[in-house]
């Protein structure tokens, strides 16, 4: 694979629910090493973007190519490349965390014992509690690990931290920040967190991608697309990438900013029409 | 451990508990059966069972379907009620392995589970005092517990099947079954009046389909229908589809032996007119002939059968052989060859009251024929011969009973049950009695001629033999022999069977071995009258007697040096004289045996058609028909010698007589000429007619 090469890239995806069109000829591109948040209302067609790219849907058009494969045709590839973390655990109930791990690893060949152990210690997931017995939060961080391990190019987190009590949501915040960057090998993992959380937003993405409609209204570094001001006031990293913003008064601003591009967003569709 | 390993590891590990309370209550629950049952039976005086090792057999078959019912139906739908299946959908192995997976647990489960309550049962069976194993038998109970257990994976895996399509365990066995029953709807739908049943042999392959494709199905409506975010619907679409297609298959072939069963073809390869003694008749007008007819697929190379060839056929056709086709009676009008089925797909023709030689008949029955029962048909319908119109329904063939107070049943026995009196009139055994016609048409019971009862009655020349209650026994010291032509009953010794009666003097076989003919014996004069044999004129008495006729003269002759008979002669044994009859030119002699000259039919008029055997001049034997004129004291040969030896249907008429060739074709000769004509079926071309 092209080491420059978009790791994820989305061209005139369309896709529909029925009568209701989700996706309408999307376009986006992830570059290698980034981590992208996906912004969109609920319902904007995040997590159906993330299904797309694991193979577990169809799109009825576009294109779409994931770490170098189709996820259709060469579902397996893309799904041992691909690392996944869904919004609500779905392991099985009656499962550990060392079972989950038992039963995932021989289905990726570089599936990282020694990383999952490491990961399991520092995020202090417990080992030994079954899923249904684990707190959202545990049972969250023990994904993450499950989804890490692999070592994958690409990791797609789907609203992992919705629903999370804003204490555990800091706590698995401030514990998986650095694991998202961090890779083993010492390349560059990209990642894409489908969010509608700002603070999220602020803390972990280097660039933002705005969902709305079906199609991506804005891509680009966060400062950019959510108002770099603001958000260097509140955490004077100015240059856009791997802004940490953690205070109140810019994310209130980044709000309001975020609202301005729907709402413009919004128009322009309607002058289309 | 490998991703196929793993994933047999995981439904283990979910399904533990279920498993260890399966595996607990194959253990528990048949010795608590068992001993419960012997408590039982102690505690309110009823019989104990002796149990043996079958008890055990069904005990592991009824853990078995416990196994299939539960594990195997939540397996699958367990994955979607706890929202995993999504995680299966990740790995990138697909579903198919996960699927693969289950199966394999639910066959491991089954088999140990079946085994411990196997076990279990064994060990009851033996502390409630029955034996450990049966005596082994690997004849029908084999077959019987093989037949069960493929009923019982069919049920197995149709359950597994369904589960896919539903979220609830309990709705698998309901589920899958509704959806067979939808899909072989056709199959049951497509059949005639209930004769084409689905035997068992029919059904083993299908309980095998049921068995292996199934799982087939169910895997393809849990891989294809779930693995791009498809749910039960999707995946009951699939898997209703995949029904659908196999399905197909099956109600086609449904529907082509349906066909088969209702079909007759009379110029497809596979016809034939089915070679029976009672499968024939011939109307008594002389204008319709009956024929049983059926198609033999069995005996065509697989290219050049209309179909596949039918292994079972509940009602299989004639005579023992089921890869035929069903029978046929169909209605030939001799004028012109065109024909119709007369009766239903399965019946043959049958003329009641036979008497042993084609003779025209006003009156035909219909019934099933089932080669593979002994039990007679449950239903005869008579019809007049003819016009084919139906007379009345009978219980049975074999319970004409009501039958025999209706006029047409005198008619019957007039003819089937005739002999002929010296003087040219009929005697005909009705109602239990010998009558015979007056000239003003009544009839009168011959005196003394009650045999009490409806059994049959063997005719010898003008004698009748009278069977005793319960039949003739090999130890009977003397039969009764009735004397149509001098009305009395007599009762002779055991030697009485080889004897001919006669107006005159009967006519006694002698010893067999002195002849020089095979099987012709020399014979004697005998007066029943008086009890004494004489030897007969000296003129004759080296002749052998081959047919005696109605007037009581014989036909037979000398035989020559080389033990033949060279010249045919009509001899009056009782005054010593003989006629020389002519024969063809290429004559050489008549046969060497008491057969070579029988007869096999009469016209309507009562004329007698013999066939002869015949030595020719350049060797080899040829059997040839020919009507015997009494009158003119000569025989009438048909000139096809090459059809003369096949099954004779009757005469139409005087001057002709229809016989079956190549067991495809009803073909009239006539006597006195060469000429033979295809008359069933109409020949397509003239190379067939000539045939």
């Amino acid at each position: 694979m092209n080491p420059t090469a978009p790791v994820f890239a989305a061209r005139g995806l369309s896709m529909r629910f029925g009568k209701r069109r989700v996706l309408d000829g999307l376009d986006l591109e992830l570059a290698p090493g980034q981590v992208t948040a996906l912004l969109g209302e609920n319902g904007a067609g995040k997590s159906t973007l993330i299904k797309l790219a694991l193979g577990v849907l169809k799109a009825q058009r576009g294109t779409l190519t994931v770490a170098g494969c189709c996820p259709l045709k060469q579902s397996g590839l893309v799904r041992q490349r691909v690392g996944f973390v869904p919004d609500v655990p779905d392991a099985y109930p009656w499962m550990t965390a060392r079972e989950l791990f038992r039963f995932l690893a021989p289905h990726w060949p570089s599936w990282d014992a020694a990383l999952a152990e490491s990961l399991l210690e520092s995020l202090c997931v417990p080992t030994a509690t079954p899923f249904k017995s684990m707190s959202r939060g545990e049972g969250m961080k023990a994904m993450l690990v499950a989804a890490l391990a692999p070592r994958p190019s690409l990791l797609l987190l789907d609203e992992p931290f919705a629903g999370l009590d804003p204490l555990v949501r800091e706590e698995v915040l401030r514990s998986v920040i650095g694991e998202l960057r961090s890779d083993p090998n010492g390349g560059e993992r990209t990642v894409l967190v489908a969010t509608h959380d700002l603070d999220v937003v602020a803390r972990i993405a280097d660039r933002v991608a705005i969902l709305a409609h079906g199609k991506i209204a804005q891509h680009g570094a966060v400062g950019e697309v959510l108002g770099a001001k603001s958000l260097d006031d509140g955490n004077g990293a100015g240059d856009g990438s791997n802004a940490l913003l953690d205070d109140g008064a810019g994310v209130g601003a980044a709000t309001f900013k975020l609202r301005d591009v729907l709402a413009a967003t919004r128009s322009t569709e309607t002058a289309v029409r | 451990m490998t991703p196929f390993a793993v994933l047999v590891w995981k439904e283990w590990r979910g399904e533990r508990r279920s498993i260890a309370t399966l595996a607990g209550a194959a253990a528990l629950l048949p010795v608590m059966g068992l001993l419960g049952a012997r408590e039982f039976a102690g505690r309110f005086g009823l019989q104990h069972y002796a149990y043996d090792g079958g008890t055990a057999t069904i005990v592991a078959q009824a853990a078995l379907l416990a196994v299939a019912l539960s594990l195997g139906a939540e397996l699958l739908p367990g994955e979607s009620r706890r929202g995993s299946i999504a995680l299966l959908r990740r790995l990138p192995c697909g579903l198919l392995r996960p699927y693969l997976a289950k199966f394999a647990l639910l066959i491991a489960v089954a088999l140990a589970t079946a085994l411990v309550a196997w076990a279990s049962a064994c060990a009851a069976v033996r502390a409630t005092g029955g034996v450990w194993f049966p005596p082994l038998d690997f004849g029908v109970s084999l077959l019987r517990g093989v037949s069960d257990l493929l009923l019982i994976a069919a049920v197995g895996a149709l359950a597994f099947m369904a589960s896919a399509w539903i979220g609830r365990a309990t709705l698998a066995l309901p589920v899958a079954l509704l959806a067979v029953a939808l899909a072989l709807t056709p199959f049951w739908l497509i059949h005639d009046d209930g004769r084409l049943l689905a035997s068992a042999p029919t059904l083993v392959p299908l309980l095998w389909g049921a068995a292996l494709l199934a799982p087939c199905v169910g895997a393809l409506s849990f891989v294809v229908g779930r693995r791009r975010g498809g749910g039960e619907l999707r995946s009951l679409a699939f898997g209703a589809g995949a029904l659908a297609l196999i399905a197909l298959p099956v109600n086609g072939w449904r529907a082509t032996r349906v066909a088969e069963w209702c079909s007759v073809d009379p110029q497809a390869e596979s016809f034939r007119i089915t070679d029976a003694i009672f499968g024939h008749a011939l109307a008594a007008n002389g204008r319709y002939a009956y024929l049983t007819v059926h198609h033999a697929f069995g005996d065509l190379v697989w290219s050049e059968r209309r179909a596949t060839r039918p292994e079972d056929w509940s009602y299989a056709s004639n005579w023992g052989f089921p890869s035929d086709g069903p029978n046929h009676a169909l209605q030939i009008d001799l004028a012109d060859g065109s024909w119709r089925e007369v009766g239903q797909p399965g019946d043959g023709v049958f003329v009641p009251q036979l008497g042993g030689v084609a003779q025209p008949t006003p009156f035909i029955a219909l019934e099933p024929f089932d080669s593979s029962s002994d039990a007679a048909a449950e239903r005869c319908v008579l019809l007049d011969a003819n016009d084919g119109t139906e007379r009345s329904r009978e219980p049975s063939r074999s319970r004409l009973r009501p039958f025999t107070d209706r006029p047409e049943r005198r008619e019957l026995d007039r003819i089937f049950q005739t002999a002929f009196l010296p003087d040219g009139r009929r005697a005909w055994f009705h109602r239990g009695e010998w009558v015979t016609e007056t000239a003003d048409g009544t009839l009168r019971t011959l005196p003394d001629s009650s045999i009490g009862g409806d059994r049959i009655v063997l005719a010898s020349g003008v004698g009748v033999w009278m069977p005793r209650a319960g039949g003739a026994a090999s130890d009977d010291e003397t039969v009764e022999i009735y004397d149509l032509a001098r009305e009395r009953r007599y009762e002779r010794s055991t030697q009485a069977p080889k004897v001919i009666v006669r107006a005159g003097p009967w006519i006694v076989a002698g010893d067999s071995s002195q002849s020089p003919l095979q099987m012709a014996p020399p014979w004697k004069l005998y007066d029943p009258d008086r009890d004494v044999a004489t030897p007969p004129p000296e003129a004759v008495a080296n002749d052998t007697l081959l047919w005696i006729d109605d007037d009581g003269a014989a036909l037979g002759g000398v035989a020559d040096g080389n033990g033949r008979i060279a010249q045919l002669f009509r001899i009056d044994p009782e005054r010593g004289t003989r006629e020389a009859i002519a024969l063809p030119a290429w004559v050489d002699a008549m046969g060497n045996c008491f057969y070579a000259m029988q007869a096999v039919a009469r016209t309507r008029a009562g004329t007698p058609i013999v066939r002869l055997l015949f030595w020719t001049r350049h060797g080899g034997a040829i059997p040839l028909c020919a009507r015997w004129d009494r009158e003119r004291r000569e025989l009438q040969f048909v000139g096809d010698a090459s059809l003369s030896s096949r099954p004779v249907v009757g005469c139409p008429d005087e001057e002709s007589l229809l016989v079956i060739d190549d067991e495809r074709r009803l073909v009239r000769l006539r006597f006195g000429s060469d000429a033979r004509e295809v008359v069933f079926p109409i020949p397509t071309s003239e190379g067939e007619a000539s045939r």
